[in-house]
């Protein structure tokens, strides 16, 4: 028993002798008034244990009285150090005594560790964390390792630390700064600056089923990081991703709040099965394809819609809840997802807590959106002559026309509305507030964060918008010894969305001589034959409340040393509760309306289990890592719509009691199960050369008994070249390299449910009162799986000590055995069936991206990003195609989102009339025979984002842009002139008189049936005229933030204090100013865009002013 | 769990377990991802399980959206092909129906007459099916729903093989087998129809399952069954089955004409029920005041009807547009809001004229005769007697025609299977080349859509169709 008698240390009981501990011995204790020590001794010599405690403990320590017999060494202590004032903790065959008041220590791991407690001489160090800002820093471990000494910096980067042996060595460490390790060397006061972990190589790269890193990684994940979402005030996660991953593409629906947004990884890879990605939120699936055609993931699929079209199953989360997205492209990554994987995976993973102070945070931040650009039309002067010369044209009086114009007879001649303006030229107001409260203990972190949105709409006259709610909570746990760790999260959305019944864009076309006085004295709308009173539009109103229910548990348990069982379960609720009411007294009564209301409710229900095993074993250079696990998922979604008319009241339109007629239409209810069981193994030597493989087999309920089985597989590689010896010496300038590649197999089950089993269907009327049923599909019973096979080669380099990252790729996904449709002989009963067709479609491209750290010092940085997709899709084999359905719709080595076109062979320079290539000379073209393949060019899309920071600003900006050929102007389907419509400023370029050469348009036309019109023809609005060009560039997203400096915040008490400016779609650029927004006109797009050239209320530019802080 | 240590060896045998567990867990899937069908629908095997949901799929084929279709198309559009009604406007597809120069890609031939029928063959061969395959439905309550469907079939083929002669004979829901079937000899399909009509007469009852004559009893299928003994030729099969019909007390001729087509007419042996009581394809002849009906009928046909005959008062009615005069059906008088009519598909008048012609053909000519002249006296028509055998068979014919007209093709029909007077192929060869500039022989059947060909390469064209 040694004894030292310096001020602060620590005794230890134990000596070198060894005794078999015995954990659960029946102890005997008979003392009076015996000091700690002799305790102890006894104790020791009984169980073999050991007792260590500071000298302090000692001198406090009361004299003891026991009297005890055959109890357990617990229950002894608890009796012996009961009132004493004193605490213990067991460790191993360690028992450690502590003062009650103390913390508990950081527990030792073994002996060796135990031993090194016992260091004689220490001392009490303090000091200060701070960032390369200054900027203190909270939450940071300081540890002296191999001992459980250790603690943590308060919010002000501030720590203490006692019984600090004065040879140590602390440890330092902070998630996201490099770690490190200081002697003490008799000091008391360490000050230390972690620099952030510049080497993107070792940020965690969230992928199926586990992690790994940027370096280690043998598949294609991009990630997009919290930071990057923050700085974009979107209501949707899913719109501050536009550009800013190759080989994606995102793209917004319209800019009306809460619409959807469409997102397509690496090409449309089928005809038309879905080709949704996978959605995972925390390990969860939150994808919502209900089998609703054409395939999409909006909420209201099988429900009633209202001016923003589909609504989005991601307008009910909050941005700012989620740490990172990830994008899984590649066999590789998104195999271990099977047959939901061909269209590429999403993992978002949520924000949680980190251990240390708590840290509460506010950003709140307001501004304003308005259409960014719109289209130059005609004004009234202009309109009015080209409606003149358009019946002049025909030869024919306004007045003698069949239907009357109205514009030229009846309005005011010199009346002028802007129509465009005036529809869509509001403000839309947002406002967002963002609060968040995290931090933890040792074992423990919570995260609870509140979130409320608010935003308006750009229509006028309405109290119109989107309003939102959402919390989250995530709760981490883990036992002392790390084997047994949990994880819960759970979140909330409530949205509720009051908007027009549909988008009033459509009207922007009236005459800008249309009166603008809208209601008579009374209030009625005034009407006139043939068009629609906005008003109409903007009183037929639509409500939809949005609940979302998300939870999620993960349960973990370290069987022994590399190997894990894991258990994750989640459930998600989506319920969308809608109703618009189109009251009778604000439709045109011409055509005797009658007061409607609709209502729909739609509930998505998921819920999955997936239970996983992994082992992990390391010999020599070796790493070995097994993974197994299984799925259990069900997906349940149901509608009921009901459709109420025949109401006495228009007061009554909000409920179904005061309709007089109450009809039940398009209900849904489909389930669909799918279950799996997966296997992954990973080896790594060396951290040079890994190979990953998987295999999955899966069962999905959307196919029948004889296919309901598929196995899915992939193997990739990775070949770290730069670690190689020769690679050093030669390629001295390289400080990473690595070559990649993949190859596998994924599968797509996005078709209708239920195509397998033969249903009757209910007719909607009865027959003489009874119900009647039909068979409305032909089941077929073989459906199975589409297949992607996909391929990835790619080469990852770094260069200046990685400030400088490449990586270039090649990818090419052959999508097979395509569920699409087959026409039949109707003798079978039915015209077409759901199959498995041996087309094939070939998506493939280069993807290349740049990370630079241009500029590195304390003061400036400055960091560029870069990326470029240059992708292809083409048909590859489609046997049977000249007899299929689809004869007209596909070419095999064409795009299969192909346009074809009829040639425009220009404008009669006599008449002014528009003519066409047709091969037979006739100048009529033939529809299968004359129209030709419109060239697309060599597309190419991407984003360029640059981060600057300077002292206490930062300024980043990003811009996204696309090559592609095009429409290059809205839909012209008829003449000039043709209707009392107004046009946009480009058929100002028109033939009006004979040997007028080179005008863009033919000659203006007024009457349907005049030579002129009839020239026209059906061919005009499909011919190449408007083709070409439709490039764009959009600066998407800039910021400009100011944090203030340490000593703001010390007088304040915060640890951050940053104003901000933020907007998004501030500029376009276009060759086509036509369009409001060009982005939603490119052909080849994600399914439900292309359709731009119709009018609708474009992604807003909008601004934005805030403030975050931090306590 | 937390506090359990396990040892290297017993970790294994706990992985190994683990492991084996999800083994058997995978061989659980296919049984975790099948699903019943969803509360929209019901599963086809379900739907044949108790009596009320075997009942829907069975009204499932008077109220299919087909049928709809095949009320309008085969009563208006094959119908022109005769000399009764026609088509007011131009329309290349209809007009080709009526000037019987029907083209391989006529799209109404394809999606309207052959599509519409086979598209209703599959739900009634679904029921068979059903029926057949159900061990849980009483015999008695079988049987009817069994005679109903197949009563149902035969009245599908009855026009499938007069319009087009041989025919696929598609007896099964099985598409891979039906969907590439060959034509049937149409002698087979004229043998399935007896066949059906015969089980179905032995199965059914006298009464109706419900009201209205809105589905098949027995005496539906027996007059069907003595119509299509008429058309094979089957004289005195045709009688006695016609007399079956007769005998029954439930049916008498409608003395008033204006009321034939009312729902609780007597005369009507099946109609098809509708929720307003407007006639699909009765009303589709019928238009406003100052509106062209979209079908009229042929100068001959008005001019068909004797003197004094009431039909020609009640059952046509003329329409001036833009000072023109065209007559046109006026058989049902319902045209829109809510009415009394259904659509009626086969009633006791034909039945009358079935027997006429059947005895008339044996030589029964008293017995003939007495038939003919109950239709001539409900229309104020004098009887008819003293008649040769060949002159009462046209005067049957004529009856036929002024009684039949507007419904179902029946004149179509008719001229198809009558022999020619004047040594050619059919009576249609007598009376429609005089009206129709191009009218051919190989007219009498339509073609196999050039659509269907292409999709069932098995299929031949008929002739007078090129290749």
């Amino acid at each position: 028993m040694i004894l030292s008698m310096k001020l602060i240390g620590v005794f230890l009981m134990a000596a070198a002798i060894h005794v078999s501990a015995r954990s659960n011995a029946q102890i005997t204790l008979q003392e009076r008034q015996a000091p700690l020590q002799q305790v102890f001794k006894s104790l020791k010599a009984q169980t073999g244990y050991r007792f260590i405690c500071t000298e302090e403990v000692f001198k406090k320590a009361d004299k003891i009285t026991v009297s005890l017999r055959d109890v357990s060494l617990k229950e002894a202590l608890d009796i012996c150090l009961n009132n004493k004032g004193l605490a213990y903790t067991i460790i191993g065959q360690t028992v450690a005594i502590r003062l009650a008041t103390d913390k508990a220590p950081v527990t030792p791991k073994n002996e060796q560790q135990v031993a090194a407690f016992a260091a004689p001489v220490t001392v009490t160090v303090t000091g200060k964390v701070t960032d390369p800002m200054g900027y203190g820093l909270a939450a940071v471990s300081v540890v002296i390792p191999g001992t459980p000494l250790g603690t943590m910096t308060d919010r002000q980067g501030n720590y203490r630390l006692a019984d600090v042996p004065e040879n140590a060595e602390l440890i330092f460490s902070y998630v996201g700064f490099v770690e490190q390790r200081i002697a003490v060397k008799d000091r008391t006061v360490i000050n230390i600056q972690l620099q952030p972990v510049e080497n993107e190589l070792n940020e965690m790269v969230v992928i199926g089923y586990g992690k790994t890193t940027k370096k280690l990684n043998t598949g294609s994940a991009a990630v997009i990081s919290a930071d990057v979402i923050d700085k974009q005030p979107v209501a949707n996660m899913m719109e501050a991703l536009p550009g800013r991953v190759a080989g994606v593409l995102v793209t917004q629906n319209n800019g009306v709040p809460g619409a959807n947004t469409q997102m397509e990884i690496r090409g449309k890879g089928s005809l038309n099965s879905g080709t949704i990605p996978l959605y995972v939120i925390d390990g969860v699936p939150y994808s919502n394809f209900n089998g609703a055609q054409p395939p999409n993931d909006n909420l209201n699929a099988w429900g009633i819609s209202g001016a923003n079209g589909g609504t989005s199953p991601f307008s009910s989360l909050n941005p700012a809840d989620i740490e990172s997205i990830t994008i899984l492209k590649d066999a590789d990554a998104t195999a271990i997802y099977g047959a939901r994987g061909a269209n590429g995976v999403v993992l978002i993973t949520t924000k949680k807590g980190q251990s240390g102070a708590s840290k509460t945070d506010l950003n709140v931040y307001s501004g304003f959106g308005k259409v960014g650009h719109y289209i130059p039309m005609l004004n009234t002067r202009q309109y009015l002559t080209l409606r003149k010369e358009a019946f002049a044209n025909n030869g024919v009086d306004p007045n003698d026309a069949t239907s009357r114009p109205y514009d030229l007879l009846d309005w005011d001649q010199d009346a002028y509305t802007d129509w465009q303006r005036y529809l869509l030229g509001g403000t839309a107001r947002s406002t967002n507030a963002n609060l968040s409260y995290s931090g933890g203990t040792a074992q423990t972190s919570y995260r609870l964060s509140g979130n409320y949105r608010h935003d308006g709409t750009v229509y006028p006259d309405g109290d119109f918008g989107n309003n939102r709610v959402t919390t989250r909570f995530s709760l981490g746990h883990h036992s002392k010894n790390k084997k047994f760790s949990f994880n819960f999260s759970s979140s909330y959305g409530h949205e509720t969305s009051t908007l027009p019944k549909s988008d009033i864009s459509s009207l922007a076309t009236l005459p800008p001589n249309y009166p603008s006085t809208l209601t008579d004295s009374v209030g009625n709308l005034v009407w006139y034959p043939g068009f629609t009173n906005p008003l109409s539009y903007l009183r037929q109103s639509y409500h939809g409340v949005t609940n979302n229910i998300i939870g999620n548990l993960s349960l973990n348990y370290e069987v022994i040393k590399g190997w894990k069982l894991k258990l994750n379960a989640g459930y998600t609720h989506i319920d969308l509760d809608q109703k618009s009411a189109s009251p009778a007294s604000v439709q045109n009564p011409a055509y005797n309306p009658v007061s409607t209301a609709y209502f729909s409710n739609n509930l998505i229900e998921n819920w999955i289990v997936e239970p996983t095993t992994d082992y992990t074993r390391k010999w020599g250079g070796s790493t070995v890592n097994v993974l197994l696990g299984g799925t259990f998922q069900q997906n349940i979604s149901t509608t009921t719509s009901t459709k109420g008319t025949n109401y006495s009241s228009d007061l009554l339109l909000g409920s179904l009691q005061g309709a007089g007629l109450i009809t039940s239409y398009y209900p849904n209810d489909a389930k669909y199960k799918f279950a799996s069981l997966f296997s992954r193994v990973n080896y790594n030597f060396d951290n040079k050369y890994i190979v990953n493989a998987t295999f999955r087999r899966d069962a999905s309920s959307r196919f029948g008994p004889e296919n309901r089985f598929g196995n899915f597989w992939a193997v990739g590689g990775a070949w770290l070249f730069s670690e190689e010896s020769w690679a050093k010496e030669a390629l001295p300038f390289l400080s990473f390299g690595k070559i990649r590649g993949s190859y596998g197999l994924t599968g797509n089950d996005q078709i209708s449910n239920y195509i397998y089993l033969p249903l009757y269907s209910l007719n909607s009327n009865p027959y003489q009162d009874q119900v009647s049923y039909y068979r409305g599909t032909a089941s077929n019973p073989y459906i199975q799986w589409e297949t992607d096979k996909k391929l990835e080669f790619a080469l990852e380099l770094g260069f200046l000590e990685d400030r400088l990252m490449l990586t270039g790729s090649y990818y090419r996904n052959r999508s097979g055995n395509q569920l699409s449709y087959e026409s039949l002989p109707t003798q079978s009963g039915f015209n077409s069936r759901t199959v498995n067709m041996p087309a094939v479609i070939q998506n493939k491209g280069l993807e290349f991206t740049i990370s630079s750290q241009n500029i590195k010092t304390t003061s400036f940085q400055w960091h560029t990003d870069f990326n470029i997709t240059l992708p292809s899709n083409k048909l590859i084999n489609f046997p049977g195609l000249e007899n299929s359905f689809y004869a007209s719709s596909y070419e095999i080595g064409q795009p299969i989102t192909l346009t074809k076109l009829y040639r425009f062979a220009g404008v009669d320079v006599q008449t002014g009339m528009p003519t066409f290539y047709a091969q037979d000379g006739s100048g009529i073209p033939n529809y299968s025979t004359d129209r030709f393949i419109a060239p697309i060019g060599t597309p190419y899309y991407g984003g360029l984002g640059n981060d600057l920071t300077f002292k206490n600003w930062a300024l980043s900006f990003f811009i996204q842009y696309t090559h592609q050929m095009g429409y290059t102007n809205g839909l012209i389907n008829g003449a000039p002139g043709a209707s009392m419509a107004n046009m946009n400023t480009s058929v100002l370029d028109r033939w009006q008189a004979p040997g007028d050469h080179g005008t863009l348009f033919p000659a203006a036309s007024a009457v349907a049936g005049s030579a002129i019109s009839n020239a026209y023809g059906y061919y005009f609005g499909s011919s190449d005229l408007f083709w070409g060009d439709a490039s764009w560039l959009k600066l998407r997203t800039a910021s400009l933030s100011y944090r203030f400096n340490k000593v703001v915040l010390q007088r304040l008490d915060l640890s951050q204090l940053r104003f901000y400016v933020e907007g998004q779609n501030l500029l376009t650029l276009a060759r086509n100013k036509y369009q409001m927004d060009t982005e939603t006109t490119v052909a080849g797009g994600p399914s439900g865009l292309g359709t731009g050239r119709y009018p609708a209320v474009p992604p807003l530019r909008t601004i934005v002013i805030g403030l975050n802080l931090s306590f | 769990m937390m506090n359990l240590n396990f040892n290297t060896k017993n970790a294994y045998a706990l992985l190994g377990a683990t492991i084996l567990l999800l083994s058997l867990g995978i061989t659980g899937c296919g049984k975790f991802v099948e699903l019943d069908a969803p509360s929209t629908s019901i599963g086809v095997q379900e739907a044949f399980t108790t009596e009320s949901a075997a009942t829907s799929a069975v009204l499932g084929l008077y109220n299919s959206s087909a049928m709809q279709y095949i009320s309008l198309y085969y009563t208006g559009v094959t119908g022109s092909s005769a000399d009764d009604v026609h088509y007011s406007s131009s329309s290349v597809d209809y007009d080709q129906f009526a000037n019987n120069a029907i083209t391989v890609d006529n799209g109404m031939n394809n999606n309207n007459i052959w599509t519409y029928g086979y598209s209703q063959l599959f739900q009634i061969n679904q029921v068979i099916e059903g029926l057949k395959g159900s061990p849980v439905l009483g015999t008695d309550f079988k049987n009817q729903l069994m005679g109903e469907a197949l009563t149902w079939r035969a009245f599908m083929y009855f026009y499938l093989v007069n319009f087009y002669g041989d025919v696929p004979l598609v007896l099964s829901t099985d598409i891979d087998k039906t969907a590439h079937m060959a034509r049937t000899p149409k002698a087979q399909v004229w043998k399935q129809i007896e066949t059906d009509l015969s089980t179905a007469a032995s199965l059914l009852n006298a009464a109706y399952p419900s009201a209205d004559r809105a589905r098949i009893n027995q005496f539906t299928a027996k007059a069907l069954l003595a119509r299509v003994y008429l058309f094979e030729k089957k004289w005195s099969e045709a009688e006695q089955t016609a007399t079956a019909v007769l005998q029954s007390s439930d049916y008498e001729l409608n003395p008033d004409l204006n009321t034939v087509f009312t729902k609780d007419s007597k005369e009507i042996i099946w109609q098809i029920a509708n929720t307003t009581g407007i006639s699909t394809y009765g009303s589709n002849f019928l238009a406003p005041d100052g509106v062209l009906p979209a079908y009229i009928l042929y100068n001959t046909m008005v001019e068909a009807f004797e003197p004094g005959d009431q039909r020609r008062i009640d059952w046509v009615l003329e329409a001036t547009v833009s000072g023109k005069n065209y007559d046109y059906v006026y058989k049902y008088k319902d045209r829109a809001g809510t009415g009394d009519e259904y659509n009626v598909m086969l009633r006791l008048a034909e039945v009358y004229l079935i027997r006429a012609e059947a005895r008339a053909e044996q030589n029964k000519m008293s017995g003939s005769l007495e038939d003919l002249n109950v239709i001539r006296h409900r229309a104020g028509l004098e009887a008819l007697a003293g008649l040769d055998q060949g002159s009462l068979l046209l005067a049957i014919q004529q009856e036929y025609k002024v009684e039949m007209f507007g419904e179902w093709s029946h004149r179509w029909l008719d001229l198809k299977r009558w022999p020619s007077l004047e040594g050619k192929t059919s009576r249609a060869d007598d009376l429609l080349a005089p009206i129709k500039a191009d009218w051919q022989s190989t007219d009498v059947l339509y073609p196999i859509p050039q659509q269907q060909i292409l999709a069932n390469t098995a299929l031949t064209q008929n002739p007078g169709y090129g290749k």
